[in-house]
């Protein structure tokens, strides 16, 4: 035993018994370190990790479903809104001429409606609430043509019950006509416990005592964007001063605002008073509420997951049995109002759709538009938006993060091409984007002869059409005639003589420094210098040096004066000659002309040959995924947005020329067309069709003439598309031509450097 | 009748005392019956083990090395990440017709050819001196280790105020009358970069081959002054010979390092650089960019036999001049 023993022990040389417990030690230490492991990995998803599971999972599990009812289909023309927080939609709108009060519970399809009765030529501007549920309405009296200005007679506020009786009325005498007459509305009204009245024109705050005197004026300097009061009947104001996005509470004793107290950083959003908590407000499209004392908001919704576009919205509000009701305007389907109320419900319920991602670094509100109207109306498919990164990334990890999704199998199915870091030529070389020519070909309604040709033509590469804008402008330098001449093109030769024959005090375009003109020139006229199908440019003639010299006429660098002469006066007193702005509707193209003061010419950039009038994309443009699952629904989404209804509500939703011919031309021939009002003896007189307003500058802007709607037809078939321009091409540019413009080196040597860096890249790329 | 081959023998017969005591060694039982089975389990277990310990590495080495490897090569035969429509060797044709990729290639090889030799014959030159009996030896050692110290933004910053248009050293010539030189945008880029590489890689390059002096015999190099051989032979017969290893991992880290140059070039020149310091890896970090993994993955392929060519070369340059010498 004893040997035995020993040998078990296997001091030293019987491996036996040692190996036993080295393998016991193994064990031990093997147990032990796949525990660690464990440990640590469950570490790295932590409680974070469970809690970002959950609340994915909670999300996954409800949804937020909407039922729309439009407004417009129970009264001609809706004014105002307000929801209460009684379950119930109160509005003011105009029947039979007359202005009528309806009140309609939320679900049900009838409202009672109760004629206002308001003195001849009195109308709602506003409508608010009391503290007591009652409602308010704001109402000012114009005479003349009210589109056009008219003269402020008189303002009141009715104060009437949620049935329509009407409790009180109070004239504010001449408390409001000293103000400027022809601008003059009411954007926010509401009263508080103590009884005082609060009004809101705009940049201006007004505290009436109940009998309608004036107790104090607040100026604000800055356009308000909500005036609401909060759960303890505090007055708040928000709006984006100088200072960036603010919230300030009116502060009776000093008759000022104080900021408002909050750990929370509030930035710009649509902002109420909540009735079970001090806020509720939305911020990037989710619907957050909170304390003012909590530390972080609460976040409720998302409006895109119910379709609604948070840009479109006039008032929500959280209804005792825990629905939400909204309250937007859509302008893409001609203004219409509509009440939305969501219920929460298990995704369960929920039909299923097809989803379809849409991929960009920023969404623009009229894509979000676009998005919300196609899956508002679509049963098959569903978009979701997902934006790579927000404003605290960097610009390359956020193009990286794109990048990669593009290039694997998961990529989106849609790809912003406003808002792409990759120029075209790019995501058709690496094979991302699909051809769009054989749906197009293939479909039943919509056909290439039907859009204009030349914007069609933008993304176009190789034969192959990539992308589609659904709107355009034109974007061009203006200069009055006696200036630029008549013609329809002019070369850099024309601009420097212009800019010899104007004295040095003189600015020639707005805001316009070195580098922007060269950028601006470079990518007007780069195809004189770039063969990008050959791989090989030439720098080193004489254009390259002549756009050099004369972008060197321009300033290095443009301050700007906000306390300084406007830009008409400028224009008008000769300190100004040329600006370069897009025209994106005739009104606006009016509007230029006007401002010059005699004849002008849209003559687009300076260039060595052809147009120097450039295409921009105004609207949602998009192209199709090559590894899209779901081709099909993308070109859905594409042909949605070029039907007729979506092009011919564009500019007011977009505000861009639209793609579709048919609806060009009806554009172009209202906008032909005189408008009228009526006035109070019932009789048709001349109104303008839009007012345009800058500063001090405010034109009103008639019928167009003929002359006019050609010369912006002849605009759109000539501009050149902007797509062309290479991002990197011009960097190089700049970057080197920075030492000409610093007198440091010569415009032989720059041009030298330029061709030696720019042909390792088109060599890169070719 | 067996036969005897040469070299075989024949095995020699057992007496039972000895395969007794050979079945115990083996764990053979007494009645007859063997434990194999039990030496098996535990060879097993102990496998097992094993494998347990090295599935995360084998894992970790599957997963970042081999399978993006196999990958590469996957990529570089399709058309492209979307379609995957195989074109077998047209990526590589076309990115060795690509003007880009062969300037890059001839920049590189050009860099390489002239800073690997000097990395490799200055630092074996320093450390020869500093094993030397000169003073200041030890500030000698420190001056020449800063560089690995300095961060590289703070290494490209001091180039750029050296090197910039506006730089000192054009500063320094104008006083002597001579115009300015845009040092990183003309022909003389390379010879900037080559300095930077120099400058940042002679220390540890040296440190290396001062160990690797101080390891050769002291008795052999003792015999060779007894026997009147000269310094020079005394370098080059034995010095040499037992420094061709380090010479080697020296050289082989050099060569890597020069084709890791492209960081400093980078931050001083951004993505197209003057065509003299454009690099095979701007040519991959911007075809990369551009979302044109094809052409990056043929021109990773072929680098990365250009590599294994030349590393090869040098395993072999090694074998037949250090093959005689101990250890």
């Amino acid at each position: 035993m004893q040997k035995n023993r020993i040998l078990k022990n296997g001091i030293l040389k019987n491996g036996i018994l040692i190996k036993s417990r080295q393998k016991k030690r193994s064990k031990r230490l093997c147990v032990s370190i796949a525990a660690a492991a464990l440990l640590l990995l469950g570490g790295c998803g932590g409680p974070d990790g469970e809690q970002a599971g959950t609340a994915g999972k909670e999300q996954e599990d409800y949804v937020y479903v909407a039922e729309y009812q439009s407004l417009d289909d129970i009264c001609d023309t809706v004014a105002t809104t307000v929801l209460g927080n009684d379950g119930n939609v109160y509005f003011t709108g105009i029947r039979d001429k007359e202005d009528v009060f309806f009140a309609m519970k939320i679900g049900e399809d009838d409202a009672k409606e109760v004629p206002l009765g308001l003195e001849k030529g009195m109308h709602v501007s506003a409508m608010g609430k009391d503290t007591e549920g009652n409602l308010l309405l704001g109402l000012i009296r114009y005479e003349g043509d009210p589109e056009s200005g008219g003269t402020l007679k008189n303002v009141a506020i009715q104060k009437i019950s949620p049935e329509g009786e009407k409790l009180e009325f109070v004239d504010t005498g001449n408390a409001f006509l000293k103000k400027d007459s022809s601008s003059f509305y009411i954007s926010d009204l509401l009263q508080d416990k103590e009884g005082n009245y609060y009004i809101c024109s705009g940049k201006d705050i007004c505290v009436l005592r109940s009998d309608g005197s004036i107790y104090f004026e607040i100026p604000i300097g800055q356009y308000v964007n909500d005036m609401f009061a909060m759960k303890d009947g505090s007055v708040v104001v928000a709006y984006y001063g100088n200072t960036g996005w603010s919230l300030e509470v009116v502060d009776f004793a000093q008759k000022s605002l104080k900021p408002l107290e909050s750990s929370i950083v509030f930035d710009y959003g649509t902002y109420l008073g909540g009735t079970e908590t001090d806020l509720l407000y939305t911020q990037n499209a989710i619907l957050y509420t909170c304390n003012l004392g909590d530390e972080k908001p609460t976040a409720l919704l998302n409006w895109m997951d119910s379709d609604i576009n948070s840009s479109n919205l006039q008032d929500f509000t959280i209804l005792p049995d825990g629905r939400i009701a909204a309250v937007t305007i859509d302008y893409s389907a001609g203004a219409e109002m509509e009440l939305s109320v969501l219920t929460k419900k298990n995704r369960s319920e929920v039909p299923e759709k097809q989803i379809l991602t849409y991929a960009s670094l920023y969404v623009p509100y009229y894509t979000e538009n676009d998005i919300v109207a196609f899956n508002k109306q679509s049963d098959k498919y569903r978009i979701e938006v997902k934006e790579y990164g927000d404003d605290t990334m960097d610009y390359a990890d956020r193009m990286s993060l794109l990048n990669t999704d593009l290039t694997s199998g998961n990529g989106p199915d849609i790809i912003d091409l406003s808002y792409c870091p990759l120029s075209l030529s790019e995501l058709v070389d690496a094979g991302v984007v699909e051809d769009l020519t054989p749906y197009l070909e293939a479909d039943d309604t919509l056909k290439r002869e039907d859009m204009v040709e030349n914007v069609m033509r933008a993304y176009e590469q190789d034969g192959g059409l990539y992308g589609i804008m659904s709107c355009f402008g034109i974007e061009s330098i203006i200069g009055k005639v006696s200036d630029v001449g008549d013609q329809t093109t002019w070369s850099i030769e024309d601009m420097m003589a212009l800019v010899d024959s104007k004295g040095k005090d003189v600015e020639i375009i707005e805001y316009m420094d070195k580098s922007y003109m060269l950028t601006l020139l470079c990518m007007m006229n780069q195809n004189l210098f770039i063969d990008k199908e050959a791989g090989t440019c030439d720098f080193t003639s004489g254009e390259f040096a002549k756009m050099l010299e004369f972008a060197n006429r321009f300033p290095k660098e443009v301050d700007y004066n906000a306390n300084g002469p406007s830009e008409i006066e400028k224009i008008r007193n000769g300190q100004l000659v040329l600006i370069s702005r897009i025209i994106t509707s005739v009104s606006l193209y009016q509007m230029y002309e006007y401002e010059f003061g005699e004849p002008v010419n849209f003559i687009g950039y300076p260039t060595f040959e052809g147009s120097g009038l450039l295409l921009s994309s105004n609207g949602t443009t998009v192209a199709m995924h090559a590894g899209s699952k779901n081709k099909d629904g993308v070109w859905e989404f594409i042909r949605f947005n070029l039907s007729e209804k979506r092009q011919e509500n564009l500019p007011t939703a977009n505000g861009g020329f639209p793609i579709l011919k048919s609806a060009l031309d009806k554009e172009l021939a209202e906008a032909m067309e005189d408008e009228y009002y009526e006035d109070e003896d019932g009789n048709q007189k001349l109104t303008s069709k839009a007012t345009w307003s800058t500063g001090d500058f405010s034109v009103e802007v008639y019928a167009a003439t003929q002359e006019q709607v050609d010369r912006i037809r002849e605009m759109i078939d000539t501009a050149q598309p902007n797509a062309r321009a290479d991002q990197k091409i011009s960097e190089i540019i700049n970057e080197e031509a920075q030492a000409y413009f610093d007198g440091q080196k010569s415009m032989e040597d720059v041009a030298a450097l330029v061709q030696n860096r720019v042909q390792t890249y088109l060599s890169e790329t070719k | 009748m067996k036969k005897e081959g040469r070299g075989l023998k024949k095995r020699p017969e057992l007496s039972e005392k000895e395969r007794e005591k050979k079945s115990r060694m083996f764990g053979r039982k007494k009645d007859g019956q063997t434990s194999g089975d039990g030496i098996r389990k535990k060879n097993a277990k102990s496998r097992r083990a094993s494998t347990a310990f090295l599935a995360p590495s084998i894992f970790g080495v599957l997963l970042f090395f081999v399978v993006p490897f196999f990958v590469v090569i996957y990529y570089s035969v399709v058309d492209n990440p979307i379609q995957h429509n195989f074109v077998f060797l047209n990526n590589f044709i076309n990115v060795f017709n690509n003007a880009a990729f062969r300037q890059a290639a001839s920049n590189t090889m050009k860099f390489s050819v002239i800073a690997v030799p000097l990395a490799v014959v200055l630092s074996l030159g320093l450390a020869m001196l500093l094993d030397s009996k000169i003073p200041f030896k030890s500030q000698f050692r420190t001056f020449f280790l800063t560089p690995m110290m300095v961060p590289i933004a703070s290494i490209v910053l001091i180039w750029q105020v050296l090197f910039h248009y506006n730089g000192m050293v054009n500063d320094i010539t104008a006083l002597f009358g001579t115009d300015k030189i845009d040092w990183l945008k003309s022909e003389h880029a390379q010879v900037v970069i080559i300095v930077l590489f120099l400058w940042k890689n002679l220390g540890y390059n040296m440190i290396l081959f001062m160990s690797a002096l101080g390891s050769i015999p002291k008795d052999i190099l003792e015999v060779a002054v007894l026997e009147s051989a000269k310094p020079r032979q005394i370098f080059f017969h034995i010095k040499i010979r037992y420094l061709s290893s380090t010479i080697l991992f020296v050289t082989i880290m050099s060569l890597i390092n020069s084709f890791k140059v492209f960081r400093e070039i980078y931050l001083l020149t951004d993505d197209y650089p003057y065509n003299t310091v454009y690099m095979m890896q701007h040519f991959m970090n911007n075809t990369f960019g551009n979302l044109d993994y094809q052409k990056l993955s043929a021109a990773a392929i072929m680098m990365s036999v250009v590599m294994v060519i030349i590393i090869g070369i040098l395993f072999l340059t090694e074998n037949h001049f250090g093959k005689d010498v101990e250890g």
